[in-house]
């Protein structure tokens, strides 16, 4: 879904994130929020070279190309709400194209850090047995998945 | 006077002075869980042998004349997203029902190096996603002040536990308002450390560049005694910031002249209830009256804040809970046609419409 926010510029995501001081979403918030503009991506999900322009809502292929991508296998009555409640929530983040970052320095910590570096070496590792412990299904030497290929 | 209503300092001052045992307080926390939690519902996991056998043993060294640690023989109750060896960790979800770690997160080895009594696992929203306690795939918390009321989310079980003194500390992890939310809905004390402060190694994640783990007392100076233990430095998150920790437990009786407290104007909006209002002004005169200068301030980004959170956390989620593929660990769906169809499966079948709708979103 986010895909199609890529065209947004990135300074003023980043000029906002530093106010950050956002409550974890109210349960009943999808339902509430009214739509303000329609829009939506005129590009398609895989390309990822977005332009926002306003277009009409979500569509049922987009909520299925998504999932696909999730890998999450939903049914027909949660891609309907889906594709309301998404189509909703990605409406009310377009408020971010009005707010005006020219001059605005890029902030991304609160606290100056650095990138950390280790040095490259051998260290021990979990067990093979402990690692093994909580999978589904093992060999007791590996992990075991159903064939990747089908047989042709 | 029943040991559950005591602060931490108070319980300390008993195990210090010998009046109480370890055994004597974790007793007491057990059985007020056991009087209380069926109607509250904060807890998810509560091994009652295990958490005696940690207080016996830490009253045999009292006894023993040997050091113990700054939480020594105290309950601290753990969100159910942090990784401890071989208890059931389940992040509210069924997706990781079953699932019993092979490691410790920093944060628990850290409570266990302190002492600390580790009395039970409590409720959240499904991997801490939502703000109501409502969104756990295994039950509801209920706000122990009103039971017909939420404790708030997503570590609402670690505030109710507080709140309903079965346990005198516990451990959230703070989001986009996860620790300071439930907190305030419970009338406990709650804080959400700066980022980096606490080491996230073992924590499972939702958003890694917002996610914080923290504090919940029933006091201030629970709070600052908990996050003594559990802040600094840990290579193994490496976001975690290399700075010494302040003596919080330390320090925070001192008035706070020279402190200088922001008091943001855009965040008495409306929509804001009278009462919640009148609390908030209420706790800034007692900060002023302790000798903080208080000053408005404007912060006019703020209003955009909750649509940058839509974008930041999603993303991020989308990203963090890709590793649920039903192969390493986690729920795996009994049929499926390929390998791709069992990721699908496997994760259609075990995340709630929450979690769902986020990665959807993120992806």
């Amino acid at each position: 879904m986010l895909a199609m926010l890529i065209g947004l510029p990135f300074t003023w995501i980043v000029a906002a994130f530093s106010n950050v001081n956002s409550p974890d979403w109210p349960s009943g918030f999808f339902l509430r929020r009214q739509s303000l503009s329609s829009i939506r991506s005129t590009a398609s999900l895989k390309s990822c070279t977005l332009v926002l322009t306003p277009m009409s809502p979500l569509t049922t292929d987009d909520i299925r190309k998504v999932a696909a991508l999730a890998r999450l296998k939903v049914s027909d009555d949660e891609i309907g709400r889906l594709k309301q409640q998404l189509g909703e929530i990605l409406q009310y983040v377009h408020r971010l194209d009005n707010v005006d970052t020219s001059g605005v320095e890029p902030m991304a910590h609160a606290v100056e850090v650095t990138n950390v570096f280790r040095a490259d070496e051998p260290r021990e590792s979990l067990p093979r047995e402990q690692a093994l412990a909580n999978a589904p299904q093992t060999d007791g030497r590996y992990f075991l998945v159903p064939p990747i290929l089908n047989d042709q | 006077m029943s040991l559950t209503t005591l602060t931490t300092g108070e319980l300390l001052d008993r195990l210090d002075r010998e009046e109480a045992t370890s055994t004597e307080v974790v007793t007491a926390y057990l059985d007020r869980i056991a009087a209380t939690d069926e109607q509250v519902g904060a807890f998810l996991h509560v091994d009652r042998e295990a958490a005696l056998q940690q207080a016996t043993e830490i009253d045999r060294r009292r006894a023993a004349g040997e050091n113990v640690g700054s939480l020594a023989g105290l309950p601290v109750a753990v969100k159910d997203n942090l990784c401890a060896t071989g208890t059931p960790t389940t992040c509210g979800s069924r997706m990781l029902e079953g699932f019993a770690p092979p490691y410790d997160a920093h944060v628990i080895a850290r409570l266990t190096q302190a002492d600390a009594v580790l009395i039970g696992r409590t409720n959240l929203d499904e991997f801490a996603m939502g703000s109501s306690c409502e969104n756990s795939a295994f039950q509801s918390t209920r706000n122990p002040w009103d039971l017909s009321r939420t404790p708030g989310g997503s570590s609402g079980g670690s505030a109710a536990a507080v709140a309903a003194q079965m346990a005198p500390l516990a451990i959230g992890s703070d989001t986009g308002g996860s620790i300071r939310q439930p907190a305030a809905f419970c009338g406990v004390v709650g804080l959400k450390p700066t980022y980096g402060r606490v080491s996230r190694y073992g924590l499972v994640a939702f958003a890694s560049s917002l996610d914080q783990i923290g504090p919940f007392a029933s006091d201030v100076s629970g709070a600052a005694l908990l996050l003594e233990a559990i802040a600094g430095h840990d290579a193994r998150d490496s976001t975690c910031i290399d700075r010494r920790v302040p003596a919080y437990s330390q320090t925070v009786d001192q008035p706070l002249d020279g402190l200088r407290v922001g008091i943001v104007k855009e965040h008495f909006a409306e929509g804001l209830d009278p009462q919640v209002e009148q609390a908030v002004r209420e706790a800034v005169d007692v900060y002023r009256s302790l000798g903080a200068e208080v000053k408005d301030v404007a912060l006019p980004h703020s209003q955009h804040s909750v649509a940058v959170y839509y974008i930041v956390a999603p993303s991020e989620a989308s990203s963090n809970l890709a590793r649920y593929d039903g192969v390493h660990y986690g729920h795996r769906a009994e049929s499926f046609d390929d390998l791709a169809d069992m990721y699908s499966v496997s994760r259609g079948e075990a995340f709630g419409d929450e979690v769902k709708r986020r990665i959807m979103l993120g992806t």
